[in-house]
């Protein structure tokens, strides 16, 4: 692999997004990523329900390519020694298991670092490693909840709003975080010192809310208001479009002058009327002329159309044509790139095992008789 | 402990004619990058965009200043063609470039000059839009909200779509700034490797699922308020995410023990679909006589991962937050602030935020 992070090599216990998404990241920035599941326990992101049917779900391929796939039984001692042969060699473990499940397979941080004392074990969690709601069973829109941001989410004056399962936010702000995080421990440490990384979901959350700590937000939902703006909100256009606008201080009298009233106090009122006979696009193009933020609130068809014409690294074409998820950020000499697609169960255990784990391929065999490990078929 | 970016130097800065959203994100992955230990110099040229005269307008920007410059150096008041020579200057002995075009045109070619060769080095550039064109029309966070579908998702399906709390556009950017610059450090070569982050391309990789479910050719998820099938209900002194699988489908049922649920039109996850609106008003039947400390115990008892809605004034006082020192109090000229600190353990170190720069000040020693 070529990239920041060539030559570090990462050992993928994520499971769903959080953990697998950090991982994936590292393989875009050039890190060796070998994701491992257990035959009894594949990542569950390979079957969700929802969209795609059954077999490797689209959001497994999104979120896993990349990366080589190896199957290990690390609850059985003969596994779990396979896994550490293969940590001896590594640099890197991204793990979002429970609490406490580390420790009971017999591969926490002080046991990683026996065999590989540079490790750097990045432990991303709902509530963090320690604390009284740290075995707390969550997933994102519990954490939405808990962490401020569903209190100021919302209709002014209304019930408190989470975005729900079909974003997860905090599932996915936390791969973008918690990459970061393994990158800087790897740049600071030149594979001398290693480093448990304790990374909460929640916490990150409220810290993307941190200017309502200041505040000492008591929480209460403000619509689409932003009180760095004059005037922001929604709008209906004549062919029923959703109009997103800001409007900054200085452009009021510019809007005051295009709805026809110069009363400040009624400029809101006469937006929503002036807007209710343009379509979208005369709307958007007539205030965008004035220099006013204005678009169309687009569902996720509108959106994804936009690729190629006003947006391009989010999704990325694998060399199979088919996409896959992006980068939220990109290299401009040397830019990121999908080479892989996400691993069959076992797609890598023979080669990895035999090339980093020094394994002959009659022990593989062995291994694989015993049901140790997973191959795929050949 | 050394801090992880101890001895790097990041020069933050944006045009005043920046929109809120291009600052508010350098100056979020700036934050970071001061609290792992940059010293991190925020150039703020003169000329910002006026902001409302309202109160609510004077607190937030106080907020905000409180927040992001945390433990920076920050230089206020500089006029244009100065701020371009002092950008130049100050990123001679610096590390990273973290800004706008602006701060990359005026300062580019100075990064890091004073610094011995082979040190990291990054420049990160920061768009509301991916790429820049002559007649780029106007964005903000909530339009980019817009743009990239995330709007679509939250709110009523009858009434207007409405936006994530805060800043959360621009802080995703940040993070992806941040994780971008330093990734860069890791690089070595003749030129600093540029990094380009904007918030549309940000919030459509969080908006990713969508994008995967429109590239198999089917219907994308829209907003559907207390229909979607994790409602927030009232309980007696607050609200409740009540978030379950299928799997926590009994337990949560039996835990909250209306007969009522055991209807067998709820007993199925497409049912309780089909019946969300219903499902939502037995929720709130139920739980309207516990108090959130209750439904937490309840939660915890029975390990389901319902979520108690609390605000960040009471999360200061969490005992789990303070069990683990999250928010925390930092000295300013207007007095102590809480702040969260940064959401990650170094081995159990936290990474406590720097002190707050007086607004409007220049930093003489940072000039000298």
């Amino acid at each position: 692999m070529t990239g920041p992070l060539a030559g570090c090599r990462v050992l993928d216990l994520g499971i769903i997004t959080a953990g697998a998404a950090t991982s994936a990241m590292l393989a875009d920035l050039g890190a060796d990523v070998i994701k491992v599941e257990s035959p009894g326990y594949h990542d569950p992101f390979r079957r969700w329900s929802g969209p795609g049917g059954a077999d490797d779900s689209p959001f497994f391929r999104f979120t896993n390519r990349n990366k080589q796939g190896i199957g290990i039984d690390i609850k059985r001692p003969e596994g779990r020694a396979v896994f550490m042969r293969l940590v001896a060699r590594s640099d890197v473990v991204v793990e979002n298991f429970r609490r406490g499940v580390l420790a009971k397979l017999g591969i926490d941080y002080p046991q990683l670092r026996a065999v590989r004392p540079s490790i750097i074990l990045a432990s991303l969690s709902s509530h963090g490693e320690f604390g009284p709601d740290a075995d707390r069973v969550s997933f994102g829109t519990t954490l939405e909840a808990m962490s401020g941001l569903a209190a100021e989410t919302g209709y002014a004056g209304g019930t408190p709003t989470v975005s729900g399962r079909d974003l997860n936010y905090p599932d996915q702000v936390v791969a973008i975080f918690a990459a970061g995080m393994v990158v800087t421990a790897w740049h600071a440490a030149q594979g001398r010192q290693g480093v448990h990384l304790d990374l909460s979901q929640r916490e990150l959350t409220s810290f993307l809310l941190g200017e309502r700590f200041v505040q000492g937000a008591s929480g209460q939902p403000r619509g689409n208001t932003d009180p760095l703006y004059a005037l922001q909100d929604c709008y209906t256009s004549r062919d029923k479009a959703w109009i997103a606008v800001t409007v900054e201080q200085r452009q009021l009298p510019l809007l005051a002058g295009l709805v026809a009233d110069s009363a400040v106090g009624r400029v809101h009122e006469r937006l929503a009327r002036w807007m209710a006979t343009r379509t979208a696009e005369e709307a958007v193009e007539a205030l965008a002329a004035l220099g006013i933020a204005a678009a169309t609130a687009r569902d996720g068809n509108e959106a994804a159309q936009g690729r190629g014409i006003s947006w391009w690294e989010a999704v990325g074409t694998l060399p199979d044509g088919s996409l896959a998820k992006g980068f939220p950020f990109q290299f401009e000499d040397e830019p990121m790139q999908l080479t892989r697609p996400a691993p069959s169960i076992g797609q890598d255990t023979a080669q990895v095992l035999q090339d980093l784990g020094g394994y002959t391929p009659q022990e593989i065999s062995a291994l694989r008789k015993d049901g140790v490990i997973e191959c795929a078929d050949a | 402990m050394t801090k992880p970016l101890q001895g790097r130097v990041v020069l933050e800065a944006v045009s005043p004619r920046s929109s809120w959203g291009v600052r508010l994100a350098a100056a979020f992955a700036g934050r970071i990058a001061a609290d792992l230990g940059a010293q991190v110099v925020c150039l703020q040229p003169a000329g910002e965009a006026a902001l409302p005269d309202t109160n609510a307008a004077i607190e937030e920007a106080s907020a905000l200043h409180s927040f992001l410059s945390a433990g920076k150096n920050v230089v206020t008041g500089v006029g244009d063609d100065a701020a371009s020579t002092l950008a130049r200057e100050i990123a001679g002995g610096a590390n990273a470039l973290l800004g706008d075009d602006w701060l990359r045109n005026a300062a580019a070619e100075a990064l890091g000059q004073k610094l011995a060769a082979g040190v990291p080095r990054a420049i990160v550039q920061v768009d509301m839009l991916p790429r820049q064109h002559a007649h780029e029309p106007p964005a903000s966070e909530f339009t980019v909200e817009a743009e990239s579908g995330l709007l679509d998702l939250v709110g009523d399906a009858c009434r207007e779509p409405v936006r994530l709390a805060g800043h959360q556009v621009a802080y995703s950017a940040g993070l992806a700034a941040y994780t971008g610059m330093v990734a860069a450090f890791c690089r070595r070569g003749p030129q600093p490797p540029v990094v380009r982050v904007s918030l549309l391309e940000t919030a459509l990789w969080l908006n990713w699922k969508n994008l995967a479910t429109v590239s198999i050719g089917e219907t994308p998820a829209t907003r559907s308020g207390q229909a979607m099938s994790w409602p927030v209900v009232r309980c007696a002194d607050g609200w409740v995410a009540v978030v379950y699988q299928p799997h926590e489908w009994e337990t949560l049922r039996d835990t909250l023990g209306d007969p009522r649920l055991r209807d067998p039109r709820f007993g199925t996850p497409a049912g309780r679909a089909s019946h969300a609106s219903e499902l939502a008003a037995l929720f709130e039947g139920s739980l309207a006589r516990l108090t959130r400390g209750e439904v937490n115990a309840l939660a915890a008892r029975h390990r389901l991962p319902l979520g108690v809605v609390q605000s960040a004034g009471e999360l200061a006082d969490d005992p789990h937050y303070r069990a683990r020192s999250f928010v925390r109090s930092v000295a300013s000229d207007a007095g102590s602030v809480s702040l969260p600190r940064l959401p990650v353990l170094w081995s159990g170190e936290l990474f406590a935020p720097g002190r707050i720069p007086a607004r409007g000040m220049q930093e003489e020693e940072t000039l000298a």
